[in-house]
């Protein structure tokens, strides 16, 4: 029996809306971003019984997604620095959130997926280089390049 | 991912051991699922549509005969890639119409909102045309699917505004093929010939 809109999102849509509220902080990006994911995951018509595969996918979509509006925002607009929110949070999922906002504009779309995925959701490289369907050697290769991107921001923020 | 996949269902007793001690771990279970009340634009997702960030532009019918005389009518295929191959060697090419203006598309020039795009295709003997749209590399959607003769052009589709890129992929084979014969083909081609494109986009 195929599974109908409203079990699909039953579902899905809660772990959708979580990964999307750990990535976007503004509440409105979030429900857009998880809305879009859901419709994709919907239309890409993927085998539901196949739990790891579909949070994969989830996964994959969402910070793509993500990716590209926080990109989008930063171009826009001029994104509050780091110590702006620092009274709203001690998290320090929040912290390396607002730092990778801050990097959003000026590095690659493919690294700040993996910045997400690593930092914020606490994927292990492997789960990373699945999601994203690269090597393990290029995502420490990646990271590697990332951590050097942050010290320097904390080093910029710092002066 | 593994809290996740278990939440959608999967079969992970060491996961699902883990979970039950850690309060973390049960906080995002019991988070993911939660029963929610379906809104009303989930009601609107249900309606077929081929493609997601691409738009079937035109009904296909009121297309075909722009198709022939815009973009295949001999004399009017402008300098690019061979039009005319060799049996056996398909040939694809892209095709924008940007503002009313067709040109082929040279590889490197974004497309923006709002350009059609189609795929011009000597068949090189295959019978079958599939034109998927990618995310990373891997099949989000099965745009079209249908016979194609030896020379043809395919729908177009309208760019949409979402996004920073579109992946697409044409295959052509001799059926159809299922969407687990799509991914098997976009991973390694066997007897199905494949091309990708990565298209920028900019507002």
């Amino acid at each position: 029996v195929p599974a109908t809109v409203e079990a699909v999102y039953q579902r899905f849509f809660p772990a959708i809306r979580e990964k999307c509220r750990s990535m976007l902080r503004d509440a409105d990006d979030a429900q857009d971003i998880a809305q879009e994911t859901f419709i994709r995951l919907w239309r890409a018509r993927l085998d539901l019984d196949d739990p790891r595969r579909v949070a994969a996918w989830v996964y994959r979509t969402a910070t793509h997604l993500a990716v590209d509006r926080l990109r989008r925002n930063a171009r826009g607009a001029e994104v509050r620095g780091v110590e702006a929110d620092a009274a709203v949070s001690s998290d320090a999922r929040v912290e390396t959130r607002q730092l990778l906002e801050r990097l959003a504009a000026t590095i690659p779309a493919d690294e700040l997926e993996l910045a997400f995925l690593d930092r914020i959701d606490g994927l292990t490289q492997p789960e990373s280089a699945q999601v994203l369907g690269i090597s393990e050697r290029t995502v420490r290769r990646m990271l590697a390049r990332l951590d050097e991107r942050i010290a320097a921001l904390k080093s910029e923020v710092v002066k | 991912l593994q809290l996740d996949a278990l939440a959608f269902g999967a079969q992970d007793e060491a996961t699902a051991a883990h979970a039950a001690t850690c309060p973390e771990c049960t906080a995002h279970l019991n988070a993911v699922k939660v029963q929610l009340p379906v809104p009303t634009w989930v009601q609107g997702v249900d309606v077929p549509r081929r493609g997601q960030l691409w738009r079937l532009a035109f009904a296909v019918a009121a297309m075909a005969t722009v198709a022939v005389i815009g973009f295949v009518v001999p004399g009017r295929v402008p300098a690019g890639p061979p039009a005319v191959t060799p049996k056996g060697t398909p040939e694809v090419q892209v095709w924008v119409n940007r503002s009313g203006h067709a040109a082929v598309w040279d590889g490197v020039t974004p497309l923006h909102p709002g350009d059609m795009v189609r795929f011009d295709i000597a068949s090189g003997g295959y019978s079958h045309l599939t034109v998927a749209e990618l995310a990373d590399g891997q099949l989000a959607t099965v745009l079209h699917s249908a016979p194609v003769a030896t020379r043809e052009a395919s729908p177009a589709w309208r760019v949409d505004d979402v996004g920073t890129r579109e992946e697409i992929a044409v295959l052509l084979s001799n059926g159809p093929l299922s969407e687990e014969e799509v991914r098997a083909a976009l991973k390694s081609r066997g007897a199905i010939w494949t091309k990708q494109w990565l298209f920028p986009k900019e507002k």
